[in-house]
């Protein structure tokens, strides 16, 4: 675990607000609960399913046939330890909080 | 001025709970044990803090930031003496909890890093990242005359000075140079009030973004003012430049112009939020209220600044106050009272976006819980940061400035960074001049304090004794609310999650991406 900032390309311009409340929950719950990350990365079907989470069935489709390196990315890039180029930019916006 | 000597037990215990843990559960044995002993396994437990008198019971791991929601075996073994044999613990819970599910919570304890074998692995000192974070003290001056100023209503104790652009300029010029490859660079204007010194903020907006778009960097302004000197043109320049702007607001009228009275002694409240028309509809500006023994009730104080159509409010207890409004016993309970109002406010809001409103108090601490990892610099400061005083000299960070035992450096002559840090060590400045006091150094709280310095406390502006004191009651304020923090994380996490990204949406304007994989699934 580094202590130093990324110098990963930081994502930006994406429209978000359009996420599904299903997803807004599934990303939620991804960045808060490490566990949840793990489930996901293991059975992402049950481990939506468990947490109660309410996704439509496209949605829930293309969660379970995620390959399973995908899926592992999905529970990765909501790991703070890894995606740091991502997370940076919210530590810059509430450095004062 | 804090009241309670250093030394003294926090006074206020603001719930009841059972007993805390043996003292052989506390790191300092943990880490000293060992692997096997007599052929035997021995678990330690990490550093962690429990809150027994919520259901289900929550588990803080003290050095990673990290809650974890405990079953009833797991809190039986976690409040077991420690070190810990399999045969201790069998002896001791196996007739209430079953062999098989021992052995189960005790896997499930040891995946969380709760509990381990052998040495718990202590965090390196952090290694010098590249200087990101540049505070222009551009004003040491202040048009207000609030009385629990920290700083002397602006003047840092010294003369009232404005600092010159040329300052400025070297100073932005350091920060570039210090970057490095840093992908985004962030310049703060503080005071004093800094809107007293207009053109040099302008000149280093316009100059710093330019520098920064040559150099193939973001970079983020933010300012931190008691809006009395905003107006159209200026709101305008700002929005233009994405400015995040922090309106200091005390509450109400009355209270307002009571705590920030104007140099003649009029009030400020209907000059501050005189901005708010021109501001109406920009994201990034949110009010802060300092919360004193005079204006304790947060969560009233809360709602009068989201009444007045600002995005976000935040609030902060006053710390190293002057004037007599350090916090005292019953201001310190009705301001944990009022968080844990606001913690039911936002449980009970119609919606997520509402829900993510109203936390926005909490985010200071959620920001750290969702991290999940020890700080990446060594104190409370979110990177490596340096603070320009008027006068072209360099410190730590604003809450230094003025302070001759902590200059670093100047903008002419650059930072030393033998004398700034000590790498062996892993210490700032201000971490060797004024240790950490030992009480800090064992807090389960240390990781999530929002205190904004503890230097702050140890050695309140304008004491230049070298008489170390701290007030109990800010530190049990933070403790207080770091527990009602810690419960609102975790029901959020389970009832709410789409709060956490609709927080980060309206902390960022909607221009947060999500994790791109998250986004790869949701197209198919």
């Amino acid at each position: 675990m580094s202590a130093q900032p990324t110098t990963t390309p930081v994502p930006s311009g994406a429209a978000t607000r359009d996420l599904s409340p299903g997803l807004q929950a599934l990303v939620g719950r991804l960045l808060a609960d490490p566990e949840f990350r793990r489930a996901v990365a293991r059975d992402p079907e049950r481990a939506v399913a468990t947490a109660g989470i309410a996704l439509t069935p496209e949605e829930l489709e293309r969660l379970r046939t995620l390959p399973t390196a995908q899926r592992e990315q999905l529970a990765a890039s909501a790991d703070t330890r890894d995606s740091r180029g991502w997370w940076l930019v919210i530590l810059g916006w509430f450095w004062w909080w | 001025m804090p009241e309670r000597p250093m030394g003294q037990p926090i006074p206020l215990r603001v719930r009841s709970r059972q007993p805390r843990p043996p003292a052989a559960a506390l790191p300092a044995q943990a880490r000293a044990g060992g692997a096997a002993e007599g052929g035997e396994r021995v678990w330690h437990r990490a550093e962690m803090h429990l809150l027994t008198t919520v259901e289900p019971p929550l588990a803080l791991d003290v050095r990673r930031s990290r809650v974890y929601r405990l079953a009833p075996v797991e809190l039986a073994i976690l409040q077991r003496p420690f070190p810990l044999t399999w045969a201790a613990l069998v002896a001791a819970l196996e007739a209430d909890h079953g062999r098989a599910t021992l052995a189960a919570a005790v896997e499930r304890l040891q995946e969380r890093q709760l509990l381990y074998l052998g040495v718990e692995p202590l965090p390196a000192p952090l290694p010098r990242g590249p200087l990101t974070r540049l505070e222009l003290g551009v004003a040491e001056d202040c048009n207000l005359r609030c009385p629990y100023c920290f700083v002397s209503q602006g003047s840092f104790g010294g003369p009232r000075r404005l600092m010159p652009l040329e300052v400025a300029r070297r100073a932005v010029a350091l920060l570039f140079a210090e970057a490095g490859d840093a992908p985004f660079v962030q310049v703060g204007f503080y005071g004093g009030e800094p809107l007293l010194n207009i053109p040099v903020v302008r000149a280093v907006i316009d100059e710093a973004s330019a520098l920064a778009a040559e150099r193939g960097k973001q970079i983020l302004f933010d300012l931190i003012t008691n809006g009395t000197r905003l107006d159209e043109e200026l709101c305008a320049f700002l929005r233009a430049h994405g400015v995040a702007i922090q309106l200091s607001l005390d509450g109400p009228p009355a209270i307002n112009d009571a705590l920030r009275p104007r140099l003649g002694g009029q009030g400020s409240y209907r000059a501050a939020t005189a901005s708010l028309r021109w501001l109406a509809g920009y994201p990034r500006v949110q009010g802060r209220a300092t919360l004193t023994r005079a204006n304790p009730q947060v969560d009233e104080i809360m709602e009068h600044l989201l009444a007045l159509g600002l995005p976000a409010a935040v609030a902060r207890p006053v710390v190293g106050a002057e004037g007599g409004l350090g916090l005292d016993a019953a201001a310190s309970e009705r301001i944990v009272h009022g968080y844990r109002r606001l913690a039911e406010a936002v449980l009970a809001a119609e919606s997520d976006d509402a829900a993510a409103r109203r936390a926005i108090p909490f985010v200071g601490y959620f920001v750290k819980l969702l991290e999940g990892m020890p700080r990446r610099v060594p104190c409370q400061q979110g990177a490596w940061a340096v603070a320009c005083a008027a006068d072209g000299r360099l410190y730590p960070c604003k809450d230094m400035a003025a302070r001759p035992d902590y200059v670093i450096g100047t903008v002419w002559t650059g930072i030393d960074w033998a004398r700034a840090y000590d790498s062996q060590q892993g210490l700032l400045l201000c971490q060797q001049r004024a240790p950490k006091k030992a009480e800090c150094a064992r807090c389960w709280g240390r990781e999530l304090c929002q205190i904004s310095c503890m230097h702050v406390c140890l050695e309140p502006k304008g004491e230049a004794t070298g008489t170390a004191v701290v007030s109990g009651w800010e530190c049990a304020v933070q403790l207080g609310v770091i527990e009602v923090a810690l419960e609102l994380f975790d029901a959020l996490r389970e009832r709410r999650p789409a709060v956490f990204w609709q927080l980060l949406q309206q902390a960022t304007a909607g221009e947060l991406a999500p994790p791109p994989a998250l986004v790869s699934a949701a197209a198919g």
